[in-house]
C-alpha cells in the first residue's frame, strides 16, 4: 500500500480531482461501517464522513501530510478525533458541527453515494444466497445473522458439531465474498 | 493485527464485546485491508437484516403446487385400483376358463337322438369326421350346409359345441338357446350345460349358476357336473 499512497498523495498535492474521487470510493464505506458501530441510533452519518474527508483533503491542501504517511492511518486517526469530539461536544451541545463556524466542505451525496454502495452489496450476497448457497448453508446463515444465535445453539438446532458448523458458516462467507470481490468498483484499495 | 485474527473477530465487534484497545486495532486494520473491509461488510448487510434468506420450505409455493403432491397420490390410486381391477379381472376370467373346462362331447353315430342322414357323403357326416378331427371351423362349414329342413337338435348342438369350441361364446349360446327354446328334451340338459360353461367364460357366473342350479334339480347325467361347477364357480 505504500508505494500506492505515496503516489495517491503526491497527486492529491498537485490537486488532481480523480485521486480525490479515489480516496472516497476507498474510505468512504470503512468510515460510514466506522460510525456506525461507534455511534449507533444516530440518522447524520454523512455529515462524519464529510468531517473526516473534508479534514484529510484540507490537511492534504495544508501540506500536514506527506509522502512518507499511509492514508489508512492517517484517516482512521482522524475519524477517532471525530468521534471523541462527538462525545466531548455531545455534553455541551447536541450539534456536532459548530454552527456559524467557517469549515471545507466537499460537495458530494456520501449519503447517496453509500445507500447505492450497499445496494450494490446486498444485491449480490443477496444473488449469491439464494443461487450459489446450499440449504444447509441458508440455514446456518439465517440462525447466526438474522437470529443472532451463538455458535452452540446454532450446533444444538441443527444437531450437528461446533466444528461442523463453524466450517460451513466459513464456507459460505467466502462464497458471499467471492461475489462481492468481483465487483471491483466497489472497495477500491 | 494479522487478517486471520480479524477474521474471528467480526463477529465479537458486531456484538459489541470487543475490549475497546482491541476494537481500536480490529478499525485501524480494517481501514488499511480491503479484504478485511469486504468480510466485515457482508456481516454488516447480514447483521443489518436487509438481506433475506428464504429457506426452501419457508418459499411461497402455488397452491396449486400444494395439490400437486395430492392429485399425483391420488392419480397412483386411481391407476393402481385400475390396475387391479384388470388383473383381477383377467385372473377372474382365467380361472372361469379353467373351471368351465370340458372334454368335447363325443359323436356316437349310433346315436339315436334327431338322427340326420348318415349316409357317408352327407353333410353331417362330413362335419362329425372334421368334428372328431378336431377341424371345428370345417365341421362347422358342413354344418352349416345342412338345410334348414333337416336341421334338428343334434345338427344344433354339435355347431354351439363347436362354436364353444372356436371360443365364439355368443355364437355357441344362441345355438343353445335355439335348443332350448324348443322344449324339447333332447339335447336339452347338454344345452343348458353348455350354455352355462359358455356364460361362466363370458363372466356371466349369476347367469351361468342360475342355470347350473337348475340343471342339478333335474334328473339328469349332467346334475352331477353343475354341482360341482356351482361349487367351483360361486367362491369367484
Amino acid at each position: 500500500m505504500t508505494s500506492t499512497d505515496n503516489i495517491l498523495i503526491t497527486r492529491l498535492m498537485a490537486g488532481e480531482p480523480r485521486a480525490q474521487r479515489e480516496v472516497i470510493n476507498t474510505y468512504r464505506s470503512r468510515i460510514f461501517s466506522y460510525f456506525r458501530m461507534r455511534i449507533k441510533g444516530e440518522t447524520y452519518y454523512e455529515d462524519f464522513v464529510q468531517e473526516v474527508l473534508a479534514s484529510f483533503f484540507e490537511a492534504v491542501r495544508k501540506g500536514k501530510i506527506t509522502e512518507d504517511k499511509f492514508i489508512a492511518p492517517f484517516i482512521f486517526g482522524i475519524a477517532k478525533r471525530v468521534m471523541y469530539n462527538f462525545f466531548y461536544k455531545q455534553k455541551r451541545d447536541s450539534n456536532i458541527r459548530k454552527k456559524g463556524e467557517e469549515q471545507f466542505e466537499l460537495s458530494y451525496d456520501f449519503e447517496e453515494e453509500e445507500r447505492m454502495t450497499n445496494e450494490k452489496v446486498n444485491q449480490a450476497i443477496q444473488t449469491c444466497i439464494d443461487k450459489k448457497l446450499r440449504e444447509v448453508d441458508k440455514v446456518i446463515l439465517k440462525e447466526f445473522y438474522i437470529h443472532e444465535n451463538e455458535l452452540e445453539e446454532v450446533s444444538s438446532l441443527l444437531g450437528k458439531s461446533k466444528h461442523y458448523i463453524s466450517v460451513r458458516k466459513e464456507r459460505a462467507l467466502k462464497k458471499l465474498k467471492n461475489e462481492i470481490s468481483k465487483m471491483k468498483d466497489i472497495f477500491i484499495g | 493485527m494479522k487478517c486471520n485474527e480479524f477474521l474471528t473477530l467480526i463477529d465479537s465487534y458486531f456484538k459489541g464485546s470487543l475490549p475497546e484497545e482491541k476494537q481500536e486495532e480490529f478499525e485501524a486494520h480494517y481501514f488499511e485491508c480491503s479484504g478485511c473491509y469486504t468480510d466485515l461488510k457482508i456481516r454488516e448487510q447480514l447483521y443489518s437484516k436487509d438481506v433475506r434468506i428464504t429457506l426452501e420450505q419457508e418459499k411461497i409455493i402455488p397452491i396449486w403446487k400444494y395439490w400437486k403432491p395430492v392429485l399425483a397420490i391420488a392419480a397412483s390410486i386411481v391407476i393402481a385400483v385400475i390396475a387391479f381391477l384388470i388383473i383381477d379381472h383377467s385372473n377372474t376370467i382365467k380361472k372361469m376358463y379353467r373351471i368351465s373346462q370340458f372334454n368335447p362331447p363325443v359323436y356316437i353315430s349310433t346315436e339315436t337322438r334327431n338322427p340326420v342322414s348318415t349316409s357317408s357323403s352327407s353333410p353331417f357326416s362330413e362335419a362329425m369326421k372334421s368334428y372328431n378331427n378336431k377341424e371345428y371351423h370345417k365341421a362347422l362349414t358342413h354344418l352349416d350346409k345342412i338345410p334348414e329342413t333337416q336341421t334338428n337338435p343334434q345338427v344344433t348342438f354339435f355347431k354351439g359345441i363347436c362354436y364353444l369350441l372356436l371360443d365364439r361364446k355368443e355364437s355357441a349360446i344362441t345355438e343353445f338357446d335355439h335348443i332350448l327354446n324348443l322344449m324339447n328334451a333332447s339335447y336339452y340338459d347338454e344345452a343348458l350345460y353348455f350354455k352355462a360353461i359358455a356364460l361362466l367364460r363370458m363372466n356371466k357366473k349369476a347367469e351361468a349358476i342360475e342355470l347350473l342350479k337348475n340343471l342339478s334339480q333335474m334328473f339328469s347325467p349332467y346334475s352331477s357336473q353343475a354341482k360341482k361347477l356351482i361349487s367351483d364357480a360361486s367362491p369367484l
